[in-house]
């Protein structure tokens, strides 16, 4: 809850902007002396704008524009940029303020440059070769090979980066929650949560694997058998949370859902 | 002696009860950890001789489990008919496991691999409980210890024991598909009585899809219109639009126009998803009976697909629906695709007061400073001038800024 009802609106932008009438802007000098929230408001907006003239590096294109950088992503990707590019080069145009524009910039920064080392580190471990002993069986297509069908190939990545995104919050809570401090409560309301996406999880990785999308049915493999291991688990107990904490973490599975997201951005 | 007979029986019953509770919650036994150490390693068969050992164990508390682990171990092993032997094992000996249900699933998968359509069908539609003294089932055929060879559907004798039997009654099966072939021994396979639930249904009918699409399609139409869980529905439709075929996504446009809400909903994001190239027809015929949910969603589907037909469809909707709600989500979804210079402008000038100041968010976002710049001059009501500007502002182009710095208000 805000304190002060001038924080959050437009007129400390617009002060900060030299964009007020005479007045006005003597009226927000005022304020700007009595208020903290305030001061600490435009105190951020310089910062930003400090922040942005001193990294030359980030070469944020005028205007902006941002549908070469996606068009270059897009092809590293290897989609096509219809979809992808314009949303996601939309969703930066809606931000509404330079405090996101920046939050923005500085987080696609950090996630391309984590997805690339990530992807980097992690390729040859998330293929290996099947061998019965230590590779989960992922099918070649039994029925027709569409793997040629760019669009529906490209409409499952899409969806498998959603369900991803969803489960990520479930692994993640019970990767982090505290075994010895986890009541019977919090544990049935995870187990729910992982049950809930288990027929999905199945669908997706039945799904990617007749399409022969290795990666994604590997890691829908994995995250089923989590699922599985989580929702199954009638024992409210430290022990039967510490064992599917240490799946989550033997599969490498949120750095797995990870590079799965990042290389669908 | 009565206190001695009401101690015997505190006791009996304090027995009974710890008893009771220790098979409901038994903690995994050492065995078992270890064997679940090796699952977590995808070591496959260490994990089968320890889960082996915990099923021929009298006293393992959770045998039910162990077998589920062994044949998705077994599996993963590709030692297939071992991992179809240890689901039925499991099936027969702990019929009201929970572990019984992922089990199923797994046997779906390995029907599908070994191209067992019969098994698939008796999973996709089961036949009925077999009539008080009707003729015995014919003897299972013995379980293949190598992968089956694909049997080609067999022609026309439609087999009653292949009949679905969900209810309400299957549609008619349309004419020039073949039928699936009668089943040889799936007996073998599952053990009777069988009465699958929907998910593995639908999982069953996605294994069968590219093989007999004719009989496929009506099925998860019918799950997809008349089963009460919304997640079932949706799971139905996605198999229908994600297999590319053609018949089966005009079963999505059905769906889109005759389900429930939340159906038509989920199937028109299919169709927004999976794209083809009459996608945007598709959906405009959708749109034309839609509720305004289902209308937002078509709206954000044509967005998705994002061709030139399909931004002419979203400005002839942000100029005539009727709906604010709808109207607006058009025009925002507009200033998100290619729209033509000056169409936003002219939509600006046509659209209710209530939806200018959207078309001024639409204008920005895509950024049509001159649209903005034309605006923040000549309107004149005063709060959308002053809109415009701040969508100007947020701009930042140099042209906005200098604009904001020549026109001070």
């Amino acid at each position: 809850m805000t304190l002060c009802e001038l924080v959050d609106s437009p007129a400390i932008e617009l002060y900060f902007y030299d964009e007020l009438d005479r007045a006005e802007r003597a009226r927000v000098q005022a304020h700007l002396t009595a208020c903290e929230a305030c001061r600490q408001r435009i105190e951020d907006l310089h910062a930003i704008r400090r922040a942005l003239a001193a990294r030359p590096r980030v070469d944020a294109p005028p205007a902006g524009d941002w549908s070469g950088f996606m068009r270059r992503l897009d092809e590293a990707c290897g989609t096509t940029p219809a979809s992808s590019s314009h949303v996601a080069s939309s969703t930066i145009r809606s931000w509404r303020s330079p405090v996101r524009m920046a939050v923005a910039i500085a987080a696609t920064l950090i996630v391309v440059s984590i997805g690339v080392f990530l992807a980097a580190r992690f390729k040859p471990s998330t293929v290996p070769a099947p061998t019965a002993q230590t590779s989960t069986v992922v099918h070649a297509p039994a029925t027709v090979d569409r793997s040629n069908d760019r669009t529906a190939n490209r409409a499952l990545a899409e969806l498998s980066e959603q369900h991803f995104e969803r489960s990520k919050l479930v692994v993640l809570g019970l990767a982090s929650r505290d075994p010895e401090h986890t009541s019977s409560s919090d544990w049935e309301y995870e187990r729910d949560l992982a049950g809930s996406l288990l027929s999905d999880t199945r669908l997706y990785r039945l799904a990617a694997q007749d399409r022969g999308l290795s990666n994604i049915a590997h890691v829908m493999g994995d995250l089923e058998t989590v699922l599985l291991e989580a929702s199954m688990s009638e024992h409210p107990d430290a022990a039967a949370l510490e064992r599917v904490q240490n799946l989550i973490r033997k599969r490498d599975l949120v750095v797995k859902m990870q590079v799965i997201g990042s290389a669908g951005i | 002696m009565t206190i001695r007979r009401w101690v015997a029986g505190l006791a009996t019953s304090a027995m009974v009860a710890l008893s009771v509770a220790s098979l409901a919650a038994a903690p995994d036994s050492r065995r078992m950890e270890r064997a679940k150490d090796f699952i977590a390693d995808e070591q496959w068969l260490r994990a089968i001789d320890q889960l082996k050992a915990a099923v021929a164990d009298a006293k393992e508390p959770n045998r039910d489990e162990a077998l589920f682990w062994l044949a998705h171990s077994e599996h993963q092993a590709e030692e297939l008919a071992a991992a179809i032997d240890t689901i039925a094992r499991l099936e027969r000996d702990y019929p009201r496991s929970r572990w019984v249900r992922p089990a199923r699933a797994l046997r779906v998968e390995i029907a599908q691999r070994l191209r067992r359509d019969d098994v698939l069908w008796w999973t996709a539609a089961p036949p009925p409980p077999a009539a008080p003294g009707a003729p015995p089932v014919p003897a299972a055929a013995p379980l293949a210890r190598t992968p089956v060879p694909p049997r080609p559907p067999a022609q026309p004798a439609k087999s009653p024991r292949m009949t679905p039997v969900a209810t309400p009654p299957p549609p008619e099966m349309p004419a020039g598909y073949p039928l699936p072939s009668p089943p040889e021994g799936p007996t073998a396979w599952i053990p009777e009585p069988f009465a699958p639930d929907t998910d593995l249904r639908i999982q069953a009918l996605g294994s069968l899809m590219q093989a007999h699409p004719g009989q496929v399609i009506p099925l998860l139409k019918e799950i997809a219109l008349d089963t009460k869980d919304p997640s079932e529905a949706r799971r139905a439709v996605f198999v229908l639009a994600q297999s590319g075929r053609p018949d089966a996504r005009t079963t999505v446009v059905e769906v889109a126009k005759q389900g429930p809400e939340i159906v038509r909903i989920a199937a028109v994001r299919e169709l927004g998803r999976f794209g083809g190239a009459n996608a945007g027809a598709e959906l405009l015929q959708v749109y034309s009976t839609a509720t305004p949910r289902v209308k937002r969603e078509v709206v954000s589907s044509l967005a998705v697909l994002g061709k030139g037909a399909e931004t002419a469809a979203l400005l002839r909707i942000a100029r005539t629906e009727s709906d604010p709600q709808v109207r607006n989500v058009a025009i925002l979804t507009l200033g998100r695709t290619s729209v033509a210079d000056g169409q936003l402008g002219a939509l600006y000038v046509s659209a209710p007061r209530d939806s200018r100041r959207t078309v001024l968010v639409a204008l920005c976002n895509a950024r049509d400073e001159d649209g903005l710049i034309r605006i923040a001059s000549t309107e004149r009501d005063m709060a959308l001038r002053q809109e415009a500007r701040r969508q100007l502002r947020l701009l930042g182009s140099a042209k906005a800024l200098k604009f904001l710095a020549e026109h001070k208000e």
